[in-house]
């Protein structure tokens, strides 16, 4: 192309601009939004030994506080609503910490009147060992058929295989992103004391079935509204109770499978009050119901 | 042929501005062969029907509706300012999606006056190529429309129906007037100026017709004349429920699911094209930002890809589209989605594998995949069906733990050069395979596999000839 092409060639159209302006904020977005994200991550992450020489470099970053933690922080919130706007989610952490320990919810329906004196189904007994902390000693998968008025109705999650030793999953991934939330480790810590270990849990479980409430209520009334439809005639539960049947993931050290625990989450009571928090959690100190608000 | 297209053939699409050194690099400007971006559109469009088809039109009302598991007081919290999420489903009175169709209605009339009034103004000193209008008007129609709707929602909601329900069309109706007589006024400068007729005509009906309707609202439902009792409304008329919540409207949250499989397979088939990718785009945003608890990072990758198509040529080839265009010869497409998408990819490894160095069962144990294949939520099959010793079995999931690791986190200086990228890209999709193989993850390996199609020499196994073209990455 000659001087004289060059100097006559039509200037960038405004589209052309606006589309180079929306390449370069994108790639500038990308850039921001991960590196941002991991800086303010690392931190927190860091032993004695790197925070200390962070501390020098970046003076108050690793403590979550100064100039650059406002600004970073600032500009993590800016980059999150663009992110919120068009789903460019870029928290880019699959599988970064391994799940010692994994989940289903499962619900169960309980036709008896609560009884303080007994919160759980009849003939569960609390149990404790070392490495599922406290749970529900009871039949992993009780008959469906007992009699009333000791009846109940276990309604386990849609993906969790009927038998775990032998299976081959090939759907149901949606239903577990969404039970996904629900799961909560209530394993002890190494050495962890009774006491300490049910205060801990106890406090989890609330703070979990508080924050989280709606969604459980919405889990457990989609599975009520799925066994009323395929029950029409028969009466409704009285108490709606939310289990979690744990699969504490043996160590290499170990035979390769699974020890199972049953715990106690949440309950709701169906003719109970309508608005605002109305799911109870179950508080492992007083081995009761409470209610979440 | 254009003028910056060094190959026999045609490009199509906006070739972007671009500073240095964006500018100097051959693979940000030189243009590539088209079929490249279709096979990318086809491969998520086909994802993309399977997994709404399979994964969540079977549950459309216990995923999305009313007292199911995303009843929309559920996740009312997400719409809040200052938060940005938004969905359609939500109906056109939600607050979120009424500024952002305001705030699209507003930069949109500006972007039109302000184009329209340049050309008109510079039409004889070398003005620019003549692309102003594109898809900008039809975007303008869709916020204007979905503006006045929501004004008309929340009137109706409040049951206190003031004239700003035609007054605000009667502004839309008067700019897209505007819109006519600037380009009117630039054919008369330049005889040669193309006036897109239909467009401007299809701009000024429906904002005529959402004058008349907004005047009937007024007219016949406002308090203060009485006409109809706005407390007696049949609640169960078409109008009023789709002025409401989709979710809460079984028919309404169906068609939303209807439509977003049909979108799919317009996109697909690569007919209206540009309007397929972007109302499969907003439908999956907003069945996304409906319930965010039943997607994972392939939605995610959904999302960024679609994200992508919405904005570029991907209908230049293999498409209903390209068919009726009657297009001879090769056709080239400029390359920036596929760069933007490579440095998507690069970004997605490799945080990935720096997050993974804080994790001591990635690093010092090595025991990542062996703790991952035990978690019987998530895994294709059990663990224990695996028919080898604890010993060997822990050895292999060491050994792919730390290969994994080490891919992902040198995947940014793997890229650089020709033949280790090749290799990158081949471990990239052995390792997706492998998570499909062993894991049900729903879309997530699918979407991830379509991020590598536009990588790959398409061009070759078209018919048409092939010229030079830079090298694939």
């Amino acid at each position: 192309m000659s001087e004289f092409d060059t100097a006559n060639a039509p200037p960038p159209s405004p589209r052309q601009v606006l589309l180079g302006c929306f390449i370069l904020f994108h790639l500038t977005f990308m850039i921001a939004a991960n590196l941002l994200g991991y800086a303010i991550w690392v931190p927190n992450r860091t032993s004695d030994e790197p925070r200390k020489i962070l501390k020098q470099a970046a003076p108050d970053f690793a403590g979550n506080t100064g100039h650059g933690w406002e600004w970073s922080t600032q500009l993590e919130t800016n980059i999150r609503r663009w992110t919120q706007l068009t789903l460019q989610d870029q928290e880019w952490a699959l599988f970064t910490s391994a799940a010692k320990g994994t989940g289903f919810p499962c619900v169960i329906l309980v036709w008896d009147d609560v009884d303080p004196s007994e919160p759980l189904p009849p003939g569960t007994k609390y149990t404790y060992d070392e490495k599922n902390g406290i749970h529900l000693d009871a039949t992993w998968n009780p008959p469906s058929d007992a009699e009333p008025p000791l009846r109940v109705e276990l309604l386990l999650s849609r993906n969790e295989p009927k038998d775990v030793d032998s299976f081959v999953r090939i759907s149901n991934c949606r239903v577990r992103r969404y039970e996904g939330p629900l799961f909560i480790n209530l394993q002890p810590y190494d050495g962890e004391e009774y006491g300490t270990l049910a205060a801990r849990i106890s406090s989890s479980l609330h703070t979990q079935v508080k924050d989280y409430h709606d969604q459980h209520l919405a889990y457990m009334r989609w599975r009520l509204k799925e066994w009323t439809d395929a029950h029409p005639h028969e009466p409704a539960p009285k108490q709606i109770l939310l289990f979690q049947r744990f699969y504490r993931i043996h160590k290499p050290d170990e035979e390769r499978g699974w020890q199972r625990a049953l715990y106690p989450i949440a309950r709701w009571l169906p003719d109970g009050p309508k608005t605002g928090y109305v799911l109870d959690y179950f508080d492992y100190r007083d081995r009761q119901f409470l209610p979440a608000k | 042929m254009s003028a910056d297209t060094p190959h026999a053939g045609q490009t199509v699409g906006i070739a972007p501005w671009l500073p240095w050194p964006l500018s100097a690099s051959a693979a940000w400007t030189e243009p590539v062969r088209a079929e490249r971006l279709a096979v990318f559109r086809i491969g998520v469009a086909a994802c993309l029907i399977f997994d709404v088809a399979y994964n969540y039109a079977p549950e459309t009302l216990a995923y999305f509706g009313k007292d199911g598991l995303c009843d929309p007081t559920t996740f009312a919290w997400r719409f809040q300012g200052p938060r940005a999420t938004w969905s359609l489903l939500r109906g056109v009175g939600d607050g979120a999606t009424q500024y952002l169709a305001l705030s699209c209605w507003i930069a949109l009339t500006l972007w039109i006056l302000g184009t329209s009034f340049l050309r008109l103004l510079f039409v004889h000193k070398n003005p620019p190529a003549q692309d102003r209008t594109g898809v900008a008007i039809f975007l303008w129609i869709f916020a204007f429309v979905w503006y006045s709707a929501s004004l008309w929602s929340q009137m109706i909601a409040a049951k206190d129906i003031s004239h700003l329900a035609w007054v605000v069309p009667l502004l839309g109706f008067s700019a897209s007037c505007l819109f006519n007589t600037l380009d009117v006024a630039t054919r008369l400068r330049d005889p040669d100026h193309h006036i897109p007729w239909m467009k401007l005509l299809f701009a000024m009906l429906t904002s005529m017709a959402c004058v008349v309707v907004g005047y009937l609202l007024w007219e016949f439902l406002d308090v203060q004349n009485l006409v109809v009792d706005t407390d007696n409304l049949d609640e169960t008329a078409w109008w009023l429920r789709a002025l409401r919540s989709w979710q809460e409207d079984k028919l309404l949250l169906v068609m939303s699911m209807s439509a977003w499989i049909g979108c799919g397979v317009l996109l697909l088939l690569g007919y209206a094209t540009r309007f397929a990718a972007i109302a499969t785009w907003f439908l999956s945003m907003s069945f996304a930002s409906a319930n965010p608890y039943l997607d994972n990072a392939g939605d995610t990758i959904r999302l960024i890809l679609l994200f992508y198509l919405m904005l570029c040529p991907c209908g230049a080839a293999w498409s209903i589209d390209a068919l009726f265009r009657r297009r001879t010869g090769p056709v080239y497409v400029y390359p920036w989605p596929i760069c933007l998408l490579f440095a998507q990819m690069i970004f997605m490894y490799w945080m990935n594998g720096l997050y993974k160095l804080f994790g001591e069962t990635w690093t010092k144990e090595g025991t990542s995949l062996y703790y991952v294949m035990g978690d019987v939520v998530l895994t294709r099959f059990s663990q224990k069906s695996v028919p080898l010793s604890q010993e060997v079995y822990l050895q292999i999931t060491q050994m792919m733990t730390w290969s994994i690791l080490a891919w992902e986190v040198s995947f940014p200086l793997l890229v650089i050069f020709k033949w280790p990228r090749r290799f990158a890209l081949f471990a990239g999709v052995m390792f997706h395979l492998g998570i499909f193989a062993s894991m049900e993850l729903g879309g997530f390996v699918p979407y991830a596999l379509c991020m590598y199609l536009p990588f790959l020499p398409w061009g070759e196994f078209s018919r048409s000839p092939r010229p030079s073209e830079p090298p694939p990455l």
